[in-house]
């Protein structure tokens, strides 16, 4: 029994390791250091997007999970992500600025990633914030109805 | 019918738990089943007084944290940038809202140093609301507080945002994770 019990033991240790080391391995694009990505999310998003993306069920901040990538098949979708006022404001440089969205699209909605994704880079993110977004509402506003006429040509 | 079906079926059931049993007594021991339950017992017990936090999403873990102090203290590590009333003075915990009270799924976060193990963690203070200001333990420390203009920062403003009422009971102060040293 004791022999059994161990080897039991053992593949449960190696499937164990494995799973530890491919979650390792698993790259995300654009992202150097995850661990860096997901505190600068909890320090400066995750206060009203919530540790997941979901946001209020009430909508007032909106969900991103399964949603957020959306944003980078319609034309200037990719530049509203670096110019919303919580990316463009946040206290922290455009590396890691960078570093936080790419880390947010893989994270929350990998699903709808571009297949020829080229991640934020700093340089992109720097000059973007230097042009701040005058009507946040209607600018996303006519976003989502590029989105939902995306949606329809899909169908 | 035949009168002895009855007990020769008693019989048979009688032989088969016998053999199950000794069979079973044969495999296992009864001080390594205590052992084991025991240790199923306590172990199940002292989940709930980990210190970690359990409001704020999945993935929160604080790995070994040592988590020494009065949560009813202002002096308390965990209260580092707090402003507020602690909803432990309050019918709650650091961690809870006190009863009748909902807690605001919009939070300010920062980090404080743990003088235990001398490691930043991440600290959500989720305002507990929907009764009027609780009043006892009024404590306002505002270490990384900034001005209002930069409002995902500051704790000056009314975190009770996305709650069926925006008025201010008391203030939590919650682990939700282990922060960069340079954070």
């Amino acid at each position: 029994m004791k022999t059994r019990r161990s080897t039991w033991l053992m593949v449960l240790l190696v499937c164990g390791t494995q799973a530890i080391a491919s979650e390792k391995n698993q790259s995300m694009a654009g992202v150097e250091n995850p661990a860096r990505a997901r505190v600068n999310y909890m320090l400066n998003c995750q206060g009203c997007h919530g540790p997941t993306g979901a946001g209020l069920a009430d909508g007032t901040v909106p969900d991103m999970s399964g949603y957020l990538a959306r944003y980078l098949h319609v034309e200037g979708g990719r530049e509203f992500l670096v110019q919303v006022p919580g990316s463009a404001n946040a206290g922290i440089s455009a590396e890691a600025l960078a570093e936080v969205l790419n880390w947010m699209l893989s994270t929350m909605d990998a699903e709808h990633l571009p297949s020829d994704f080229a991640p934020y880079r700093a340089e992109e993110v720097e000059a973007l914030r230097l042009h701040p977004l005058q009507d946040v509402v209607t600018t996303r506003a006519a976003l989502l109805t590029r989105l939902a006429d995306l949606d329809l040509e899909k169908r | 019918m035949n009168s002895d079906t009855p007990s020769q079926a008693g019989g048979l059931v009688d032989r088969l738990t016998e053999r199950l049993s000794r069979s079973v007594a044969s495999r296992t021991s009864r001080r390594g089943l205590l052992g084991w339950l025991g240790g199923a017992v306590a172990g199940g017990a002292l989940l709930p007084l980990l210190p970690v936090a359990r409001a704020a999403g999945p993935a929160q873990s604080s790995g070994s944290l040592a988590d020494r102090g009065d949560p009813t203290s202002c002096d308390y590590w965990r209260y580092c940038a707090i402003d507020g009333f602690l909803c432990s003075c309050c019918g709650g915990t650091a961690n809870s809202c006190p009863p009748g009270t909902e807690q605001s799924p919009v939070t300010w976060i920062g980090t404080c140093l743990n003088p235990d193990d001398g490691k930043k963690y991440i600290i959500s203070y989720n305002d507990c609301c929907g009764k009027s200001g609780c009043g006892s333990c009024m404590c306002n420390r505002n270490e990384g507080d900034r001005p209002m203009y930069h409002p995902s920062k500051s704790n000056d403003l009314n975190w009770c945002l996305g709650t069926s009422s925006a008025i201010y009971n008391c203030s939590t102060a919650i682990i939700t994770g282990l922060a960069l040293p340079e954070a």
